[in-house]
């Protein structure tokens, strides 16, 4: 009885926690080498758009400390400033998650279409962090390239973590959001 | 707090938002006052993330073999395509080495017998390169930096060049225990000490985060062209000298830019060169050697 109880309790934390370790797994992959790839070369970011997609779908698990963990983990692995990307993810997940659910259960390209502009104010709060920071403007062309691939990955990323999130916390979304 | 909501959710709902807004507004500090700490270069913030690199250096490396299997793949079938040209290569570097091997041994046994004659000991000396796989890549359009998997615990230290045969890839920035991240020389915050090897012009490589640096504080009227090799040139004791880098790609007016040699398409193992001190000489023995000389004379 004593077990099933730990075992309950072991499973219900992991359950919980799915959001945060998510976050962290896609900060690691974010940070993979890319085969072939040229110094500058580009990659999305789709850290952000896996605490997007919590921020809506869950928000009482990926939650503010939750999605400054997996940015301050992001900055510390990527040789950048600690704070940036934590406070990118922070923007994404406070304009992401509302008390009342406004994008859950809505159509696919609605909650796209809002996840294009969330990763817009936060890519664009980090270039201006990092030019701030350095005192120098960092050139945009590349911020953009990231962007434009971040919001192009968003369905696959949204539709891996409806899986996850059914198959783990036994929800169903609309395809794709 | 989940019982209480699940009774009572109306009633919860209001205090979870505030807690939430609470915690918004503190974790946005903390994170302002960690950027403002890492320009201040504070030690702990550095500290903890090279812990950080540390500890995730397991998880990277494992992340990593999928990436490594399908480069694996990818150079398997190149190579396939190109086996002639590839074996004719091999052959021409193999009869070089061979010739540097033969000079290197003439050189050695020269060495040893000046030794003997002077009566100089022979110094053992530690190795002086360490190689490693580069297991992250910073991305992003920031920071142009490689985390590696060797730190202390193979003798790396912060200032150390990272080469691969090709030329200079950059240096040692951040060392943990088991990993080190390297700025690559392509990044703005780099700034190596050069020289053209034709024209003998001295300058400062600077990185600008794209991927040809420019050539700053060249003297007036330098007379380097395009195609001029540039290598390190030692000054300030950065990094050793003779190290090449790379070529003139461009020059301009107000712009002279440098193409590394560097394969960046082919990053994944890269040598580190320590730059062990030597052992000071004995001092009797060096007033031996000197006493011996001046007697032939």
């Amino acid at each position: 009885m004593i077990q099933d109880n730990v075992i309950g309790s072991v499973g219900g934390a992991f359950r919980r926690a799915t959001p945060f370790l998510t976050a962290v797994a896609a900060a690691l992959v974010d940070l993979l080498p890319l085969p072939d790839a040229a110094p500058s070369a580009l990659a999305p970011l789709t850290t952000i758009a896996v605490v997007f997609f919590w921020s809506v779908h869950r928000p009482y698990l990926m939650t503010p400390l939750a999605a400054a963990a997996a940015g301050l983990l992001f900055d510390a692995l990527a040789g950048l400033p600690l704070g940036l990307t934590g406070l990118a993810l922070l923007l994404t997940r406070a304009l992401a998650a509302t008390p009342d659910p406004i994008l859950h259960d809505r159509p696919p390209f609605l909650v796209w279409g809002s996840f294009v502009l969330v990763a817009a104010g936060a890519m664009l709060l980090r270039w201006c962090i990092a030019s701030l920071w350095s005192m120098q403007f960092f050139a945009f062309r590349p911020v953009l390239f990231e962007f434009g691939l971040t919001v192009a990955v968003y369905p696959l990323v949204a539709g891996l973590l409806g899986r996850i999130d059914l198959a783990v916390l036994g929800r169903r979304h609309a395809a794709g959001g | 707090m989940r019982f209480a909501q699940r009774r009572f959710p109306r009633l919860v709902e209001p205090f979870r938002s505030a807690a939430d807004r609470f915690a918004l507004g503190a974790l946005v500090s903390v994170c302002v006052a960690l950027l403002v700490l890492a320009k201040a270069d504070v030690k702990l913030v550095s500290y903890a993330s090279e812990e950080a690199a540390d500890l995730a250096l397991p998880a990277l490396q494992l992340l990593n073999q999928p990436v490594l299997a399908v480069r694996g793949l990818a150079d398997k079938a190149g190579k396939l395509l190109a086996l002639h040209e590839e074996n004719r290569r091999l052959r021409e570097e193999n009869r070089r080495l061979l010739a540097w091997q033969s000079e290197a041994t003439r050189l050695g046994v020269e060495n040893k017998a000046l030794r003997e004659m002077l009566r100089v000991p022979m110094v053992e000396q530690a190795p002086m390169w360490t190689a490693a796989r580069i297991v992250a890549d910073s991305g992003g359009p920031f920071t142009q930096t490689r985390l590696i998997d060797a730190g202390r615990n193979r003798g790396i230290a912060d200032g150390m060049a990272v080469v691969t045969e090709d030329g200079l890839v950059g240096r040692v920035v951040q060392t943990g225990e088991r990993s080190a991240r390297v700025i690559l020389l392509t990044d703005f915050n780099s700034r190596i000490p050069v020289i053209v090897e034709s024209s003998r012009d001295r300058a400062i490589l600077q990185g600008d985060s794209g991927s040809s640096p420019r050539l700053d504080f060249l003297p007036l009227n330098p007379r380097l062209a395009v195609g001029d090799r540039v290598l390190t040139s030692g000054d300030g004791g950065l990094l050793p000298a003779g190290l090449v880098v790379g070529q003139v790609a461009s020059v301009s007016e107000d712009r002279i830019t440098v193409a590394p040699y560097v394969d960046w398409a082919r990053l994944d193992w890269v040598t580190i060169l320590r730059a062990d001190p030597l052992p000071p000489p004995d001092e009797a023995k060096v007033a031996s050697a000197q006493q011996l000389l001046g007697d032939r004379r």
